[in-house]
């Protein structure tokens, strides 16, 4: 089995769970088993996989693996379920409910958006008024979530629990020795044992391992987000084979790749190099500034992030004259190494020359960034010409729909925006930074590499495309070509590398123990 | 069914529940259905009950009926181990008799605790974080099983409790909230049902009335309740809904001031009951003796309802038939009290009454027999060493057997300020025990008949309670003589004769 490893998968995704999505679908055109598997709780989790269409039978939740709830069928669960006794009384107060006994507020509930029929969670209230005790419902039909609260009224012990209404995960919020809260972690009744848990790395490191037993070994794990995850893989008492999947620069000076600072996001895995079995870069540009840095040790692998499906490359080229003219997008999370703010100030110049211009940032914002970009596009008058469209999962429409996609970002790791791009026949213009732009993008021939931080730069290769249309209907026509190269059958090739040495890694186990 | 309505049963226990569990003896002797109702949560009350010779079928124990575990045959009990704690085979345990230390690594991850007097029957565990913060401690029934988790806040106080089934589903939630003093106080129960309806109740009173009301309706027949306890029966008995006979049991006297039971103020339990409205809802009331059913007759001023006296001091027929044992075979000069070490039983003057018999006689003991609050044991110690009598007076504590203590002794002395029928007193008569006691209220006078087998003191002279033990050490033949008629007049208190009493209510 593979197993993609992530935090957690939220309904506004970054590129990193977009990528995972796309592995998945590749392993499983290809029927390799594969499963996205995560660790964060949330109470709308099958939600969320629904919608992105992900199988059941491909993913694996750290909770749903310990209460055995994988694979549990939605069941409605109403303020009508309910089994109050007569000496309480439901009063309807907006979308919510609150039981009164003798005259006191018992319970509060809330009811779950959009529809405000499902139960989301209730809430127990004391004579005093001081909440005791709060029950959360998951978005599949059952109590998965009951937080106690003390004489304080902190939340001081949560108990995870299955359909069967049985705790198997006790998570306690106690305070360490400087008073600050910290978080253990128990497991009750997993195979009749129960376990307790310093805190959530130990509690991942049992997952894994009981994970990696429970389909009889033999299984590949790939790290996608090292910070969270890479301790716990690290410290698996049982035998894997690791793969840390780089999605980003691995050094903080991209003009220094030799001795420049680790990234912190891979600064962890990097200075453990050794205990990885195969690191994954997207592009070639990568695998050699990683070999230059830190040898073959370890084998490194090019493998682009996500690919383009054979549906994609047959369907029907967009007719140019369906584009809305003078459109240009940018589709990213809304944060500061996407450099949106550049895009902005790149785009008042562009509109001086072209005021039918239109700029559409599509993504969610990371803490304040889009306040602070609304107030810049605001300042520069432009409300009526730049638009924040927020999080959509339907990408493949707005690249059909635009004539330029832009992406200035000052760090990338590969760019599946500028991949689904292409695919769609996006002409493209991109920072030429590390990495993945230069990769995918033919310049002058798809799109145009600009140098980061040169804003006049920026502006101009716009300006250059604006002002030729018959340049960018031949950009968009070389750009549906040049995806042909990241199509299934081509990325597969470049994965069965990385599963033939972890076939490989296996077989020479199972040699040394035989011979042992 | 006849039930009465008590709090717990202990190892160590008060009048009330020894009057309890005389009468449910005698219920069952006369083959009608009787049990005592305990509120209590107590996971070592099946161990404890048989200490008294009482059956599961004698006693139900509200916590053990909402639990599902009134009934767990005893070839069902399983003596649980730290083996059957499910701990993972890397952990390590330092074993320890009273306690198991379980560790993960450096981690203490829980202290196993076992029952006392057990090898290593499990009885609680604590759990700890990775800081050493206790979050959790799981409580062992005797019977074996699981039967409730309490769950510890950041500020290392009770928050809640979950209460379980033998098969582990969860019956009951209680939720704590700090009190005035600081102490948990539990403001919120949630019980579920076995329809899985969940009732709630703000406090165990509530609680406790709603069960009532539950065992009430189990069967069609009418049903007879009697509140012993009054701080824990008398209100819930008086806010049941359901139809059944109430009565309100006396164990203590009614008023506050001992020598004035008619027009002191009345004691806090019995305000509600004896008011109009309580009176209205009670099928009658229930004495031990016959002077307190007259105070409260006239207190109340012939109320509609009837007033009984029932005496709580019953002797057993196995007691009733022994022989005699004879005066000259017992220890010379022993003296012996039994009961409460409380202050209302002013033991200190019980001791300076002795110390004037020991002045001139050296080789009087007196044995005092009970247990009471610390402090005033302390305070009796101090006594005992103040008059030099360590070597004549003794304490040596609670026991449930009295048998042989009571056969040892020559005198029982008591000097009580109040009672509502001394049961020791009796207890003692039944073994030929002449009695020297104070005349207070209730009890004495109607179990001691002055001068044919004891002497009634008059109140607080203790010249004249040590003289007439004196009289009883210096005349071997009228010590006998009295014993004598301790055993033959103890038959007023025999099965057949309280039975008697109690068929006033018995239907």
């Amino acid at each position: 089995m593979y197993y993609f490893l992530n935090d957690n998968m939220q309904a506004q995704k970054s590129g990193i769970e977009h990528a995972e999505i796309k592995r998945l679908m590749l392993f499983n055109k290809n029927n390799v088993a594969a499963k996205i598997v995560t660790r964060s709780f949330a109470l709308d989790l099958h939600q969320v996989l629904a919608q992105a269409n992900i199988s059941t039978a491909n993913f694996i939740n750290l909770f749903d693996f310990f209460n055995n709830t994988e694979q549990v069928d939605y069941q409605q669960v109403t303020v009508n379920d309910l089994k109050l006794p007569d000496n309480c009384s439901l009063q309807k107060n907006g979308h919510d409910y609150v039981v009164t006994q003798q005259d006191k507020r018992l319970m509060i509930i809330t009811t779950r958006e959009p529809e405000f029929t499902d139960l989301k969670n209730i809430q127990y209230l004391e004579p005093n008024g001081k909440t005791v005790k709060m029950v959360w419902y998951d978005t599949r039909g059952f109590i998965s979530l009951e937080q106690y609260f003390d004489w304080d009224g902190k939340i001081a012990n949560e108990q995870y629990l299955g359909r069967d209404g049985v705790a198997h995960i006790q998570k306690l919020h106690l305070l360490d020795r400087q008073g600050n809260e910290q978080n253990s972690w128990r497991v009750l009744n997993y195979h009749g044992q129960d376990y307790s848990f310093n805190g959530m790395a130990e509690l991942t490191r049992f997952f894994y391992d009981e994970l990696n037993q429970s389909d009889g070994g033999h299984n590949v794990f790939i790290c996608d987000r090292t910070v969270e995850l890479a301790w716990s893989l690290f410290h698996m008492e049982t035998k894997a084979f690791k793969v840390l999947h780089l999605h980003n620069d691995h050094v903080n000076d991209p003009s220094d790749m030799q001795h420049s600072t680790l990234n912190s996001n891979y600064e962890h895995a990097l200075n453990n190099l050794g205990q990885w079995n195969a690191v994954i870069s997207a592009t070639p540009q990568q695998t050699t500034d990683m070999v230059a840095r830190f040898g073959e040790k370890v084998p490194e692998f090019t493998i682009p992030v996500g690919f383009v499906a054979n549906e994609t490359l047959n369907e029907p080229h967009v007719d140019w004259q369906t584009r809305t003219p003078q459109k240009l997008v940018e589709v990213a999370r809304l944060a500061p190494e996407k450099q949106q703010d550049q895009a902005i100030k790149v785009f008042e110049k562009v509109h001086q020359h072209y005021p039918k211009a239109t700029l559409e940032f599509w993504g969610y914002s990371n803490g304040d960034t889009e306040e602070k970009l609304r107030k810049q596009v605001t300042e520069a008058g432009l409300t009526d010409s730049v638009k924040f469209m927020g999080y959509s999962e339907n990408v493949s429409e707005i690249y059909n729909s635009a004539q330029i996609g832009l992406l200035p970002s000052r760090a990338e790791g590969f760019s599946l925006m500028l991949l689904e791009a292409q695919a769609h026949g996006l002409p493209l213009i991109a920072n030429d930074i590390k990495y993945g732009p230069a990769d995918i993008i033919q310049d002058q021939k798809t799109g145009i590499l600009t140098k980061n931080d040169d804003i006049d730069g920026l502006a101009e290769a716009i300006l250059d495309l604006l002002s030729n249309p018959a340049k960018l209907m031949n950009f968009s026509e070389a750009a549906y070509d040049n995806s042909r190269r990241y199509s299934e059958d081509a990325v597969m090739a470049q994965w069965q590398l990385l599963i033939t040495e972890a076939d490989r890694f296996y077989q020479q186990q199972q040699t040394v123990a035989e011979v042992d | 069914m006849y039930y009465f309505l008590n709090q717990y049963i202990f190892e160590r226990n008060s009048g009330v529940e020894h009057a309890e569990i005389k009468r449910v003896q005698l219920f069952d002797a006369k083959g009608v259905p009787a049990k005592i109702v305990t509120r209590d949560f107590d996971r070592s009350q099946h161990r404890t009950i048989k200490q008294f010779g009482l059956t599961d079928d004698d006693l139900v124990n509200m916590f053990d009926y909402f639990q599902n575990a009134e009934h767990i045959d005893e070839s069902d009990y399983k003596t649980l181990h730290i083996q059957d704690l499910h701990l993972p085979v890397d952990y390590q345990i330092e074993p320890g008799a009273n306690v198991s230390h379980v560790r993960s690594g450096d981690h203490l991850v829980e202290d196993v605790w076992f029952t006392p007097g057990t090898i290593g029957q499990l009885y609680y565990v604590n759990f700890f974080d990775a800081s050493g913060n206790l979050s959790q401690t799981d409580l062992y029934d005797w019977r074996g099983f699981k039967s409730a988790e309490q769950l510890y806040g950041q500020d290392g106080q009770l928050m809640a409790e979950n209460l379980y089934t033998p098969t582990g589903k969860r019956v009951m939630e209680r939720y704590y909230v700090k009190d005035t003093q600081g102490n948990p106080l539990n403001t919120l129960i949630r019980l579920i049902t076995d329809q899985d309806v969940a009732h709630y109740f703000t406090n165990v009173e509530d609680l406790f009335t709603f069960f009532l009301d539950k065992l009430n309706q189990q069967t069609e027949e009418t049903n007879t309740f009697i509140a012993d306890r009054p701080g824990v029966a008398n209100q819930p008995l008086l806010a049941m809904t359901t139809k059944a006979r109430k009565y309100i049991f006396f164990p203590i006297a009614h008023a506050t001031e001992p020598e004035d039971q008619l027009n002191a103020p009345l004691d806090g339990y019995y305000q509600v009951p004896l008011s109009m409205q309580g009176l209205a809802k009670l099928d009658g009331l229930i004495t031990m003796t016959n002077r307190q059913r007259g105070d409260l007759e006239m207190r109340l001023k012939q109320p509609q309802m009837p007033i009984m006296a029932i005496s709580g001091g019953v002797i057993p027929a196995e007691q009733a038939a022994k022989a005699p044992i004879m005066m000259a075979k017992r220890t010379s000069h022993k003296l012996l009290f039994v009961g409460r070490l409380g202050s209302e039983k002013r033991v200190d003057q019980l001791i300076r009454a002795f110390n004037l018999v020991h002045n001139g006689m050296p080789d009087a003991t007196l044995e005092l027999r009970g247990y009471g609050p610390s402090e005033t044991i302390d305070e009796l110690n101090a006594l005992i060493k103040e008059l030099n009598l360590t070597d004549a007076v003794s304490i040596p504590g609670y026991t449930a057997d009295l048998n042989d203590i009571y056969d040892s002794a020559q005198v029982f002395v008591i000097a009580s300020r109040i009672d509502a029928q001394p049961l020791a007193m009796i207890e003692a008569l039944s073994h030929g025990l002449p009695i020297v006691s104070y005349d207070f209220n209730y009890g004495p006078n109607e179990i001691i008949e002055d001068g044919e087998n004891g002497f009634l003191i008059e109140n607080g002279n203790m010249f004249s309670m040590a003289n007439s033990i004196i009289e009883l050490f210096k005349d071997p033949n009228k010590l006998q003589k009295f014993s004598e008629q301790a055993y033959s007049s103890s038959s007023r208190f025999s099965e057949d004769t309280v039975w008697q009493q109690w068929q006033q209510i018995v239907q």
